[in-house]
């Protein structure tokens, strides 16, 4: 058994007092009615395009509107979970259970820090490859103050951007924040309950993971896409989409021993 | 006996249940993810890794994390 860590203890204690809160807000259940008119009014539009041909314009609002419906789909799986049975007005975790759970957390991961003043926990994944692309580590920081809000912040050790964004540093990742479809369940349950290990763990499961249905960049495209004339490698701000044959063609004049051998989209 | 059961898996869970002495963990894996693999999971025993054929004892905190959640 690891020594007795008091500062650890306190910071404990005080993330104690945060679930707390968060075990009585319980039933604050937020269906969002809103979000489902949004996912209606992309249908429509999906729908318009979809009649008229427009494949690109398709493409963009398909994507839109996955993104949407996995929002509503988290907003109901987190009430679902808010009233499971087992958890409506059971006694929030103690200040020795969740201490308990952060030991475990230092224990499970290679790097393990906190900040007692700031009431932040930050660990760091293994290098994470996903598809053969090599993203690197991030950093997972817990913000105990924000419990309520943005829990926890991604942030990649060293970057390795897609070509055509920057702000996407895993294909689940916009800026610092996992969307995290699936594990939005298991993380508030994990959350509510003071499981700080299991909380951890599911994150860095979900970043290594990937959902080639709704990334915010494909891995496909985490170089660049194909240019369909040259057959070089280009980034979205070096190339179009013809919506005409439906590829990607760069904006560099060809090479002139190919000129008049590709067929070169209008 | 009593043993807590966690199953970071769908909607999430985590709750006492009553398993027969004697138990493994890989009956007990058999009997609460009858169509999942072992080797999907980060099966814990009080917060540490387990093998599949340890026995469980009066409150012990079991969890099932599958090692594939997808982002969206």
């Amino acid at each position: 058994m690891p020594p007795f860590d008091p500062l650890l203890w306190r910071l404990a204690g005080r993330l104690a007092i945060h679930v707390a809160a968060l075990t009585h807000r319980a039933l604050d259940i937020d269906l969002a009615p809103r979000a489902v008119d949004s996912a209606r009014q992309l249908l429509d539009q999906l729908q318009a395009a979809s009649e008229r041909g427009w494949a690109a314009a398709a493409e963009h609002l398909g994507w839109q509107l996955r993104t949407q419906l996995h929002d509503c789909q988290s907003r109901v799986q987190a009430a679902l979970q808010s009233l499971s049975s087992g958890t409506l007005l059971q006694p929030p975790p103690t200040q020795r259970l969740i201490y308990d759970e952060l030991v475990a957390v230092r224990t499970e991961f290679a790097e393990f820090s906190f900040d007692l003043p700031d009431e932040t926990v930050t660990v760091f994944t293994d290098e994470i490859t996903l598809e053969g692309i090599n993203l690197g580590r991030f950093e997972i920081r817990l913000q105990g103050r924000e419990l309520g809000g943005t829990p926890y912040i991604i942030i990649p050790e060293s970057p390795h951007y897609p070509s055509s964004r920057s702000d996407v540093p895993h294909p689940h990742v916009l800026g610092e924040r996992l969307c995290e479809g699936d594990a939005s369940a298991p993380l508030a349950h994990a959350l509510r309950t003071g499981r700080f290990s299991d909380y951890f763990q599911i994150i860095q499961q979900t970043l290594s993971s990937y959902n080639s249905e709704s990334p915010y960049v494909s891995l496909d495209a985490w170089h660049g896409a194909d240019c369909h004339a040259c057959g070089g490698c280009v980034s979205d701000d070096d190339s179009s989409y013809c919506e005409n044959c439906e590829a990607t063609v760069c904006h560099a004049p060809l090479p002139s021993d190919r000129v008049g051998q590709v067929a070169v989209p209008a | 006996m009593q043993i807590l059961y966690i199953n970071n898996d769908g909607s999430g869970f985590a709750d006492h249940i009553h398993v027969d002495d004697g138990t493994t963990v890989s009956k007990l894996f058999t009997q609460r993810v009858p169509h999942g693999h072992t080797s999907d999971y980060l099966i814990r025993v009080n917060r540490q890794p387990a093998t599949s054929d340890q026995v469980l004892q009066p409150g012990d905190r079991v969890s099932f994390t599958p090692t594939k959640i997808e982002g969206a």
